[in-house]
This record gives structure tokens, C-alpha cells and sequence, in this order.
């Protein structure tokens, strides 16, 4: 996403056929949203002449990339909507977009309170205070701090990882640190058992995919400056490869990076991998951790931002290499959170109704869990359902443990 | 996470593909870029419009016979007219397992005709139930009223009136227009001009249904055939079940420009269709080369990695679709494999509108009867083709594409469970 350099001329290449209003969930459920193509590359010409005819509803836009999946012509619909947020957009500071938006700073904050924390974002009170001063819905579930970060825990393993004669990095994201550790911590049993070990960068910022949608744009640009560097500073040191469990921060890391740095850390970001790619390459190599059947009925869900980059059939790979279980892939459908957009007051409808056919074909299939790559996914769904949501890494993890 | 089958393709040739394989237990993943033609259809299954005189075929399984003597290079050739049959009796069933049952009209193996948005009558062989199949003889249809909704631009009453109108059967029926102001109950503000036709199923509610219903009532209940945008069937609720219902009409839906609520919807029937027989839907994952030597597809590259199969099946559209690839000098080429093709002498007629079509469209991969394309004359063995990349038909003037597409689909299916299945 080149948001800060030259004007994204692909709109040019649009042809009129709307394929991508075909596949907008926003424009599927908002009658008042003109969808992809009318936001996208016709508002721009428009835009182009004099900000006037900047379009409210562009604020409807959640940013999932549908439209660039569905585009026969690679115009860039997703970020040409999100340029023109920032550039024809008012420029104002918000404490309710600073605060969704700064995750690590949060889970910072948080650090030694976390029951304190979890006990007070759950009670009405503060929903309500929130809700009223914020904007942030009442009726959104907040993810949960935990007590120990993962960086903490990782001290216990860290001497450990040198037996291993391969080395990859993980950018563990701010989820994983601050919310997950135990995802990180399958990830580090999971790697260990195909004999890899596994090194942190010195240091991580968040990866910016909320800063972006919530425009902080030169914050997000310099998160991205600072992982770079310590991507490059991991591969130097002898690290294969930075792999990610986050199919949002993985997307930004390496699709979205390059458009903001330009092209010469090229060689860093190629080396940035989302983990289902580089466990399918590897369990086709036959380096694959062993595992008992695990007996169960799972749906797989796939997030919108895994496949704009083209990763769901190595999710699949690997769901599929796990014994015993029995797997069906759910309808591709946004799961409607898009990140921080759901826990915005007036996006709460809009976000549920949009979820509803995945909530719908979740409650229906009768499954034990349901497996998702995205962080946000699984807290919409966790919160929309009544089902609980795995990992894939999760899911080879009790595969193992059930092997022991 | 080795396939059986990888097919390239996610139309409705490479989901009949897929489908078919995963019933018969392989492990098959249908592998997609973009979005399917389907979007832009009519959501109907042409078999066979119009014959070689140009003439509208009533039953297009007997003048299929005639058309395979006469050109033995058409996919329908390489199938053969009982697999053909074969083919789209099974594509029935699967598409009603999948939850759109699809009608024929009286006679099981007859065409009806469906109204376009131009007032045009195409024979079509299977239709959704919303489109209600008109019958081959157009009895009884003597007042027509094309129905439309204030502002909606992507259908238009009186141009589908005055398109039926100079129709030899309906010159001296009486055929008009109405358009019918709607509060949009779940508009949100907005008002039909900005919306598509997904986007106007949405927003209407029981409030505008009660005012359809009673518009039409006050002004055309005497109607033979009242056609609508399609709009009403895909909303909060089948509103056209219910204007069925309420007003005793003959209520049929026609297809807007896209996107289009019936295609729409019919891909999405044949996605789930193929997930609940254990296929799986690679979206958004082009694929760039493949890698031949000796007749032998030995794999496939995507930007990013490489992927094994044993057999492949190509589905991958016509020019649009980017199956095919015009260049400046007038050549065509098939881009991922660099198949050899079949190119008629002229590309285009005269005008854009010519009986005999334009040569391009009769462009792609030449196959022989298994389906199989050759790389500079060698014929590749572990790969098959399908659907509208073949060389050799015209869709627009036959009326074919449907059935080409389900056939080529399910033979290239029959061909891989075949190979698979050896030793």
C-alpha cells in the first residue's frame, strides 16, 4: 500500500464489470454503501478533480480485499479507498483510533495488571463508559490480557533453541505477546519437534496493520522501519526466515511493507513467511512433526487477509497432513470484524450482519471446533458463536500432545 | 498434501470438475483467481439455442446429433451426445442436492425460452425456479407487463417492452411497462439508482412487498406474464414466493445487469456443493506456468510456490477470464501452458452484431477426444481442458456455453477418476 508516495494510477485499468461489488460484504448488507467499484477507482477520478466529491461512505469500507481478489484487471480497489481516506479525509486526533489502534502500547500498559484489566473491560460499567465516551460498542467482547507475555515465557526456552541446527524468527505480533502466549508456545513445540529452533527479533513493533486503518500513517510507516531493520538484523544472524502466525501481520509484513519502503529491502520481506506456508514446504519435504489421530470435526474458516495473500491452500495442506481429523472448509465468507472496524459503535451492526451466513454455517455443521488463522476472526466468532476457535498451529500442537 | 486433481479454474466447468471428483474420493482442490464469469450470467443452462440455419432448437439433445456430423471438432463431439445428456442429467441432481433445484419444462429433454433484459427470448434447457421456464409454444401469453422499481438503472421496463414487442409472437400482444416508486424499508436513506441488484434484494422489505402487491393488483391483474427484475428472490426473504402467492400472477424474474442475483447465486450453490463432498475452493491463487516435459505435467507455479498434482485439469475461461490471451498482432495464445490452439482464418466480423458470430470466439485449446491438449504437437497425458478455453464452439450464437462447460467438465472429471484409479 503506497500511501505515501506517487498517486496509485491503477484505477485507470477498471473495465466496469463489477466483479468486485459482486464480492463486497459491506455492500451485501448495506444498501447506502455503493460498493468497491463506485468508492474504489470511479471516486477517484472524481477525487482526483477536487476533494468535494469525497464520499462518507467510504468510512463503510472495512478494507478486506475482497474487491482486489474478485478485480480481473489488478486494480488496487482496497487501497485506493484507503489512500483516499488519508488523503482526502479530515485530519483530526481520536482517542477511541489511537487507543484500538495502539495494541502494543495497550498491552504494555497492561503488563502486570492483566486481571485487573480483563475483570474491568468485562464489567457493564466500563462497556457502558466506553460505549458512551469512546464509541466502542457495549455489546463487543474484549480480548483478554494475560498474566505472563509471551516474550516473558520465552526466557525459559530461549537457551534450549540452540541444539537446533536450523534457526527461524518469529514476529509473534502483539496477540500472541500480550493475549496468546499459549499459540507462541504451541508454535515453539511444534517447530522444536521438526527439530528448528526458534529465535525472537531483538525487539518488535506492531506490525501497523491497525494504525493503517485507523490512520496513523507515519507511525505505521515508521513500525515498519524499525521490523525491517530487525528482520534484517535476524536473517544476518543466521535465521532462515521471519515466520509470522498472524495472517494480518504476515499480509502487512509482506505485501504491504514493500509499497510503503520501496523496493530495496525486498530481499527482508521475501524472507517475512506466513507459518502454514512454511510448514506445508516443509511437510512436503517429509520434515513433519509426528502426531496421533486426533478424532475430531473441525470447519476451517478462511480471514479475508489470507487470501488476498494467497495462503489458504497451505493451511489447508497442513489440516489435511493431521491423522484422524475430519475437516471441512466453511464457505468463504468475511467473518465481518475486520480488525478494529467491528468494535466501533456504529459498525456493530454492520459488522454481525455481515458475519451472519458464516455464524449461520458454523452453528449448523456440528462441529467440535472451528480453525481460523486470524486473530480477529477468532474473537468474532468466539463472541457471534458457540463454538471455540483454534489455531492450525494449535491443532498440530494437540496432535503432537495427544502423541506423547 | 499431494492432490489427485488440481483443477485450474473456479467456473462452472472447473466446479463441475471439482464436484465430480470429490464425489468419486479424490482428493481435488479447484484452484481460483478473480471471480467467476457466473456473476455475470443469466444463472440458466443453455444446451443448445439455435441450430446451423440459425433457427431456435426445441430439443437440443436431437439437434446435437446434427451438430457433431457437421463439426467434428466441437467439445460436444469429443463428449459425445449421450454423454452429454448424461452429463447435465447429473449436473441436475447435484445442483438441487446443493439447494437450487433448476427446472426444465414439460417435456425433460425440451428447451423453454427465457426473457432477457433486453425483452429477448433465448431457449434455455435449465432454469431456476424464479426464472419461471416459459413454455416452447408461448401460449396463452397475450398481456405482458415488464416491471421495474423507480431509479434502478440496471433494468429497464420499457426497454424490455419494446424489445418483446418486435418479437413475431407477441407483435399483436399488448406488452408495457411499469415502474413502482418503493420506500426501500431497509434502504437506509439510500434510494434504488445507487444500487445493484444484490444491493436492491436487501433493501426491500414487507412494507414495499404490500406495495407491490397491491400496484400490481390495482393495475395489472389481468396480466398473462409479469416479468421483474431479479431481485426478489435473494432477499431477507423469497419476496417472490410471497407475490406468487399473494397476487395469483405469473411472476417471473429476468436477470439484471450484473451483478447478477441468479449467477451469484448459483456459483455459490456450486461452491458448497463442492466443499460438502470434500473438495476444496483455493481462492485468489493465479496460476502463472506449468512445468511440461515429455507429455507429462510435472507441476504448476503459482507467484509464490509450486504445486503437484497427478492429473490437471485446465478451466480457465475464455479471454476474459484470462484462459485466453489476445496480443496486438492478432495471435492468441493459452497463457499458463502455451497449449496449441486452434484460431479461425478471421477473428471478427463486420459489425458487431453478425448471425455467424466472431471468429474469436471459436478460438482456443484444440483437444483430442479425451480432452487432451497437446504443447507443440505432443499430447500432454495427465492433463485435461474444459469449458470455455476449448477451441471449436461459439457460445454466443450457439447458446452452448452451459452445456459445454458441464460436459467438457464432467468428461475431464470421468477422464482423471479413470487415470487415477490405475495402478
Amino acid at each position: 500500500m503506497n500511501l505515501l508516495v506517487a498517486t496509485d494510477r491503477s484505477f485507470d485499468s477498471c473495465l466496469k464489470c463489477t466483479a468486485c461489488s459482486s464480492s463486497c460484504p459491506v455492500a451485501a448488507v448495506l444498501p447506502d454503501f455503493p460498493g468497491p467499484k463506485q468508492c474504489g477507482p470511479d471516486g477517484e477520478r472524481l477525487r482526483l478533480k477536487s476533494r468535494d466529491f469525497l464520499d462518507v461512505a467510504l468510512k463503510y469500507c472495512t478494507g478486506c480485499k475482497r474487491c482486489e481478489v474478485a478485480c480481473p484487471s489488478d486494480v488496487q480497489i482496497s487501497d485506493i479507498i484507503a489512500q483516499a481516506k488519508v488523503k482526502y479525509g479530515e485530519d483530526k486526533f481520536r482517542l477511541r483510533e489511537f487507543l484500538l489502534s495502539h495494541t502494543d502500547l495497550m498491552g504494555a500498559l497492561t503488563r502486570g495488571s492483566a486481571d485487573l484489566v480483563n475483570k474491568l473491560t468485562g464489567t457493564s460499567v466500563v462497556k457502558f463508559a466506553m460505549d458512551k465516551t469512546l464509541g466502542i460498542d457495549r455489546r463487543r467482547q474484549f480480548p483478554a490480557y494475560a498474566r505472563q507475555s509471551f516474550r516473558s515465557w520465552y526466557k525459559q526456552v530461549e537457551e534450549k533453541q540452540h541444539i537446533y541446527a536450523r534457526q527461524i524468527s518469529y514476529f509473534h505480533g502483539c496477540y500472541v505477546n500480550f493475549n496468546a502466549p499459549e499459540l507462541g508456545q504451541d508454535l515453539v513445540t511444534v517447530l522444536n519437534a521438526m527439530d528448528i529452533g526458534v529465535k525472537l527479533l531483538a525487539k518488535e513493533k506492531c506490525c501497523g496493520v491497525p494504525l493503517v486503518a485507523n490512520g496513523f500513517h507515519k507511525k505505521a510507516r515508521s513500525h515498519a522501519e524499525f521490523n525491517t531493520r530487525a528482520c534484517h538484523t535476524a536473517l544476518k544472524q543466521g535465521s532462515e526466515c521471519i515466520v509470522s502466525t498472524s495472517s494480518s501481520c504476515a499480509h502487512m509484513l509482506r505485501e504491504d511493507y514493500p509499497a510503503m519502503l520501496g523496493q530495496s529491502e525486498q530481499q527482508v520481506h521475501e524472507h517475512i513467511i506466513f507459518i502454514t506456508r512454511f510448514l506445508s514446504h516443509e511437510f512436503q519435504l517429509g520434515n513433519k512433526p509426528e502426531m496421533k489421530p486426533v478424532r475430531l470435526k473441525v470447519g476451517y474458516h478462511s480471514p479475508c487477509h489470507l487470501i488476498r495473500s494467497r495462503g489458504v491452500l497451505h493451511t489447508l495442506n497442513i489440516l489435511r497432513e493431521i491423522p484422524g481429523l475430519e475437516l471441512h472448509q466453511l464457505d468463504s465468507n468475511c467473518c465481518g470484524i475486520a480488525g478494529t472496524y467491528g468494535f466501533k459503535k456504529e459498525n456493530y451492526t454492520t459488522s454481525q450482519e455481515i458475519g451472519q451466513p458464516l455464524f449461520d454455517q458454523i452453528e449448523a455443521g456440528e462441529f467440535d471446533y472451528i480453525v481460523t488463522d486470524c486473530e480477529t476472526c477468532k474473537m468474532q466468532i468466539e463472541m457471534s458463536t458457540s463454538l471455540q476457535v483454534l489455531h492450525p498451529v494449535t491443532l498440530l500442537a494437540m496432535g503432537m500432545s495427544r502423541g506423547k | 498434501m499431494n492432490y489427485d486433481c488440481l483443477v485450474i479454474g473456479g467456473g462452472l466447468a472447473g466446479l463441475t470438475t471439482g464436484i465430480r471428483c470429490a464425489e468419486a474420493g479424490l482428493n481435488v482442490a479447484v484452484i481460483s483467481s478473480g471471480e467467476s464469469a457466473l456473476t455475470f450470467s443469466s444463472g440458466e443452462i443453455d444446451v443448445l439455442g439455435t441450430d446451423l440455419s440459425g433457427r431456435a432448437v426445441q430439443n437440443p439433445f436431437t439437434a446435437l446429433e446434427s451438430l457433431v456430423q457437421h463439426q467434428p471438432d466441437h467439445p460436444y463431439a469429443h463428449v459425445g451426445t449421450g454423454n452429454v445428456a448424461k452429463s447435465l442429467d447429473w449436473f441436475q441432481r447435484e445442483i438441487a442436492e446443493a439447494g437450487l433445484p433448476m427446472v426444465t419444462s414439460g417435456g425433460l429433454w425440451d428447451n423453454h425460452w427465457r426473457l432477457t433484459a433486453a425483452g429477448a427470448l433465448r431457449p434455455s434447457w435449465l432454469s431456476q425456479q424464479s426464472a419461471g421456464a416459459l413454455p416452447w409454444g408461448l401460449e396463452n401469453i397475450q398481456r405482458v407487463v415488464f416491471v421495474s422499481f423507480t431509479g434502478f438503472l440496471d433494468f429497464m421496463p420499457e426497454l424490455a417492452a419494446a424489445g418483446l414487442k418486435t418479437h413475431p409472437v407477441f407483435q399483436q400482444a399488448e406488452v408495457q411497462s411499469l415502474n413502482i416508486e418503493l420506500p426501500l424499508e431497509h434502504g437506509r436513506g439510500a434510494t434504488a439508482d445507487t444500487m445493484r441488484a444484490p444491493q436492491l434484494a436487501r433493501a426491500i422489505g414487507e412494507s414495499d412487498v404490500e406495495l407491490i402487491c397491491t400496484r400490481l393488483l390495482e393495475q395489472v391483474n389481468d396480466a398473462d406474464l409479469v416479468a421483474l427484475p431479479a431481485c426478489l428472490s435473494a432477499g431477507r426473504k423469497n419476496w417472490l414466493t410471497v407475490l406468487r402467492r399473494r397476487t395469483g400472477l405469473r411472476l417471473v424474474e429476468v436477470a439484471t445487469m450484473p451483478p447478477s442475483v441468479p449467477g451469484i447465486r448459483m456459483l455459490s450453490a456450486l461452491k458448497r456443493r463442492l466443499t460438502a463432498v470434500g473438495g476444496f475452493m483455493i481462492p485468489a491463487m493465479p496460476v502463472i506456468t506449468g512445468d511440461v516435459s515429455y507429455g507429462h505435467v510435472a507441476s504448476v507455479q503459482t507467484p509464490d510456490d509450486e504445486l503437484h498434482a497427478k492429473q490437471y485439469v485446465l478451466a480457465s475461461g475464455s479471454f476474459f477470464s484470462k484462459g485466453l490471451k489476445s496480443h496486438a498482432a492478432g495471435e492468441i495464445s493459452e497463457p499458463v501452458f502455451g497449449l496449441d490452439i486452434d484460431v479461425p482464418e478471421t477473428l471478427s466480423g463486420q459489425s458487431f452484431l453478425v448471425p455467424e458470430g466472431h471468429g474469436f470466439n471459436r478460438a482456443g485449446v484444440r483437444v483430442n477426444v479425451q480432452l487432451q491438449p497437446s504443447l507443440n504437437g505432443t499430447v500432454i497425458e495427465n492433463l485435461h481442458v474444459a469449458g470455455s478455453v476449448l477451441a471449436g464452439y461459439d457460445p454466443v450464437i450457439e447458446g452452448s456455453g452451459g452445456g459445454v462447460a458441464i460436459s467438457t467438465g464432467w468428461m475431464a472429471a470421468n477422464e482423471v477418476i479413470k487415470k487415477v484409479a490405475l495402478p
